[in-house]
């Protein structure tokens, strides 16, 4: 009865309508509680990003990138201009932040923790969800995104659609395909979404298989092959105006995975993620929103050398995650405060195998990641203070507790071997604190500056890696459970200039980190690996810092006509004055673009400078520079308010022959690759 | 992999004990044989003694531990207290040569038994003896002498070595653990004697061992071994550690002093 007193307006279409929609987001807004009247509104708004100070959100479904679903969920990161990525073959790049890799930055989805199970880090998280299937990723630089874990770098986080409760669009959806040339690529998609008057269903599925590509000399790039699918399903249902309950379940799998750079292939990536929410909307004015997750996922992955010549003894390397938590989120508001606490926790387990065949000989068998398991609980307060109109505060403070020890006897008995004894819990306390404070001036300038310290944790690799081989140094890597946190100072400065026609931004970051985890060289050590150049174990090097910047302009003279420009450099160096290994050179994409009311045209260039800041320590080469340009355009035909857009360009047009600084192993990256997708929306 | 490792060795130890638990012989209440394999038996030429030679397995080219219970004929009472000496003997036919061998070291029987030891440094279906002779302090001495078969055991566990730097000398190097070998740090034991003459094999007390092992087929090592040291009785101990499973090879190099004894002999062992 009450609930029928409640007024329900469903504006938005679902998740993959026309194009100006597709950038929506699911919002919910307050109406007046002294009437009692709580109005829930799904309305169409602009991916924006709660924070003070710097940070970014970027859409799957903005209409500039529609071609995006088409992607992988890494190439649309790439487009933030700090992030970059490492590439090791043609798929699963993994995500670099502000220079930092996955150990320092946090990846999660939907404020799952997930982790990769490939000790070699071939299977970011970013692997694992699609972007038709995502509403946005939002990227907080440093201690700012410390709400979803401690890390130094930052923290992405991936937000699935859901499924979209709209009972005026009972069925909703698209269906896709397309063809790349470089790799004679193709990627088929789906996704349906069914509604009725408070509940919906959301199916999602994704489809790719591509051969290697093709570099810009010609030459085809051996083990760069790759076939995946996705699927999720997802359902809301909404018992009242207030409560929202939501089942999401996605599983992914990659086959036959080829990376070039590496000497094994990926034979299978198998992801299962499951969660269910429960979002509550109190009718109480100072209780905003409460949000409660559980879920669970597992990672099965298995490299595959058999594909390879030259292989001496064949080796079988499965590796497999299975992390289980939970967390509770509250949003507050008192007068000008903001109040955000969560309640978080999770419980996860890695493990990896080799197992080596030679002839006539028994197997031998070690246990590369010996079954550590992992208990973390962690509390997070944020208060977003509204100064006045012009001023903004934000305090955020978390603390996390981290529980890690071996379960597997084999694997304490391995690691004796190093006169290490891994037998007791490791207890780590991790704090993180951070000030943002944001100011607007006239004119439509505003500034911000956020500082903090930020604390993290080893990995597993860092604390148990039990020769596992980087084929990058060819180095083979021993962890130290004893090794200390890694810490860091850190500041992010920012400077943004609006107006109408025009806008710059230009932020500069810097964090100076303490007891810095690197791998080091230790000479009584003899490699395991077969050709191996030695053993590197982790170790903490007294300091290290890595700075950067990034200016982003857009000019829009004419209203059609858009010109932008994106630069960014990144410098790291340790304390012994040695650049830190695979930090990006500085990077430069111009574009140019045409907009139309049914499409656009773009000219865009892309340049690097030559790296030749670089740590021959870490099996780096310097990397030349490289400057390509791509066209890209779309166009759609409205039936009614179905469409069918069709999204092509070229990419790579002068085929440069190229690689980019962090791409493993000096493989080239694709020659001239033209692609066109076809997308048909209901 | 853990649980087959595991399951596998527990089976190995399950099927051990079914084995030399049938092929136990004339199984007495109060005895400590149960465990262990009945080699041979006879009486003592004088004394009126019954000696059996227990062993935990059939007799192998290797550094072995024997077991020697002796019975008064008479009452069939197990003698406690007796000084046990034995002599190991190879008959080749034209020749005739002793082993390496450790007598119990004392007169009081452990649970009815005298331990011992000898290192078959050859295999010999026929030709080995063991005489023991058995002072029991109250009746008197007597020695008998008992036949012995030695295998050749699947992996090579002691090494009769001509030195480097003595074309005449005769080494025997022993392997005596791991046993049991795992991935892992393991106590690692070998003996070194050395020829005097074809009836004495006296232990080399005053080498240094080095050990290295490596995985043939990878070509790798281990970390943080630690170099066997003399121990006692031509004894040395150390540690070595081995990071998977699979064929292990222990180099070893023995010195005597700075001069290279020799450094061609290595033992395998198979961890599962």
């Amino acid at each position: 009865m009450q609930r029928l007193a409640y007024k329900v307006f469903f504006l938005l279409l679902a998740v993959s309508a026309s194009a100006q929609e597709q950038d929506s987001i699911l919002f919910f807004n307050k109406g007046n509680i002294a009437e009692t009247v709580f109005e829930v509104e799904e309305i169409l708004v602009r991916p924006t990003c709660a924070c003070v100070g710097e940070c970014s959100c970027a859409s799957a479904q903005e209409d500039n990138y529609s071609e995006n679903r088409f992607s992988c969920t890494d190439a649309i990161l790439a487009k933030n201009g700090r992030m970059e990525l490492m590439k090791r073959g043609n798929f699963a790049f993994e995500p670099i932040l502000n220079g930092m890799s996955s150990d320092r930055i946090n990846l999660t989805i939907d404020g799952m923790k997930i982790f990769g199970a490939c000790t070699d880090k071939m299977d970011p998280v970013t692997s694992y969800v699609e972007p038709n299937n995502m509403k946005s990723v939002s990227v907080q630089h440093g201690t700012a995104g410390s709400m979803f874990g401690s890390s130094l770098g930052g923290s992405v986080n991936m937000e699935t659609n859901g499924a979209q409760i709209n009972p005026n669009k009972p069925i909703s959806g698209e269906i896709g395909a397309g063809f790349q040339s470089a790799a004679l690529g193709a990627n088929g998609l789906f996704s349906l979404n069914y509604s009725r008057k408070n509940w919906a269903i959301l199916a999602n599925g994704v489809y790719r298989r591509f051969q290697n590509y093709r570099a810009g000399n010609g030459k085809t790039i051996q083990f760069t092959q790759f076939e995946k699918w996705n699927g999720s399903i997802s359902a809301k249902y909404m018992p009242t105006g207030r409560d929202v309950i939501r089942v999401d379940y996605i599983m992914d799998e990659g086959y036959n995975i080829g990376y070039a750079a590496l000497p094994m292939d990926v034979l299978f990536a198998k992801a299962k993620i499951y969660s269910l929410t429960y979002q509550h909307y109190p009718s109480v004015k100072w209780f905003e929103k409460l949000e409660t997750k559980i879920y669970g996922n597992s990672i099965e992955h298995a490299m595959d050398d058999t594909k390879r010549t030259n292989v001496i003894m064949h080796m079988d390397m499965p590796g497999s995650t299975r992390t289980y938590g939970g967390y509770a989120n509250g949003n507050l508001q008192f007068k000008k405060h903001k109040i955000t606490v969560r309640l978080d926790g999770y419980h996860t387990n890695a493990r990896a195998e080799m197992t080596m065949y030679p002839n006539n000989e028994a197997p031998m068998f070690m246990l590369t990641w010996p079954d550590v398991n992992k208990l973390d609980f962690g509390l997070f307060v944020q208060d977003e203070i509204t100064l006045n109109e012009n001023r903004r505060l934000s305090f955020n403070g978390r603390i996390e507790y981290l529980n890690t020890s071996v379960i597997d006897e084999f694997g304490v008995q391995q690691a004796s071997v190093f006169n290490q004894d891994v037998s007791d819990v490791d207890h780590r306390l991790l704090k993180s604190v951070n000030l943002s404070f944001a100011q607007r001036f006239k004119k439509g300038v505003s500034a911000w500056v956020t500082a903090g310290y930020a604390e993290r944790s080893p990995s597993v690799t860092e604390q148990y890696a039990f020769y596992i081989f980087n084929a990058n140094d060819g180095f083979d890597y021993v962890g130290d459970q004893d090794v200390k946190n890694e810490k860091a100072v850190q500041a992010d400065l920012g400077l943004e200039w609006k107006h109408k026609k025009a806008s710059i931004r230009l932020t500069g970051f810097y964090y100076h980190m303490f007891d810095y985890i690197l791998g080091a060289k230790d000479s009584t050590l003899d490699a395991m690996t077969i050709g191996a150049n030695g053993v590197k174990v982790s170790r903490n090097i007294d300091w290290a810092l890595m700075t950067g910047g990034n200016l982003e302009m857009s000019y829009r003279p004419l209203k059609w006509l858009e010109l932008s420009n994106v630069s960014s450099y990144i410098f790291g160096n340790a304390n012994n004055g040695d650049p830190l290994p695979l930090v990006p050179p500085f990077k430069n994409v111009t574009s140019v673009k045409w907009n139309h009311k049914r499409g656009f045209v773009a000219a865009e260039c892309e340049a690097a400078a030559a790296q030749n800041r670089v740590n021959p320590e870490f099996g780096e080469m310097r990397t030349a520079s490289y400057a390509i340009a791509n066209i890209r355009a779309s166009y759609f035909f409205p039936f009614g308010k179905k469409r069918l857009t069709l999204n092509a360009g070229i990419e790579n047009l002068l085929d440069a022959y190229y690689r980019t600084h962090l791409t493993w192993g000096g493989i080239p990256q694709p020659g001239i690759n033209g692609y066109l997708n076809v997308s048909f929306t209901f | 992999m853990k649980f087959s490792i595991k399951s596998l060795l527990l089976g190995t130890a399950l099927l051990s004990t079914i084995i030399t638990g049938c092929k136990k012989d004339d199984p007495t209440p109060d005895d400590n044989t149960t465990d262990l394999l009945l080699i041979a038996s006879g009486y003592t030429d004088a004394g009126s003694m019954k000696v059996k030679l227990y062993a935990v397995d059939s007799l192998y080219s290797a550094y072995t531990q024997l077991f020697i219970e002796v019975r008064d004929s008479a009452s069939n009472e197990v003698v406690e207290n007796a000084q046990v000496t034995i002599m190991p003997m190879m008959d080749m036919g034209n020749m005739e040569h002793s082993a390496p061998y450790e007598n119990p070291t004392s007169t009081a029987a452990i649970d009815g038994m005298f331990p011992c030891n000898v290192v078959f440094q050859m295999p010999g279906e026929m030709g080995w003896t063991l005489d023991v002779t058995v002072d029991n302090l109250t009746s008197g001495s007597g020695t008998v002498t008992l036949p012995l078969s030695v295998k050749n055991p699947a992996v090579t566990r002691t090494r009769v070595i001509t030195p480097a730097n003595d074309p005449n000398a005769r080494l025997v190097i022993s392997y005596l653990q791991p046993s049991d070998p795992k991935v892992g740090v393991n106590d690692f034991e070998i003996t070194l004697h050395s020829k005097e003459s074809m009836t004495s094999w006296p232990a080399i007390e005053n080498y240094t061992v080095q050990i290295e092992p490596e995985m043939p087929s990878m070509g790798h090592g281990s970390p943080n071994n630690v170099n066997p040291t003399h121990i006692t009785n031509g004894h040395y101990e150390g540690q070595v550690n081995f990071t998977m499973t699979g064929l292990w090879r222990i180099n070893l190099t023995i010195m005597d002093g700075s001069t290279v004894v020799d450094n061609t002999a290595y033992f395998e062992v198979t961890l599962q």
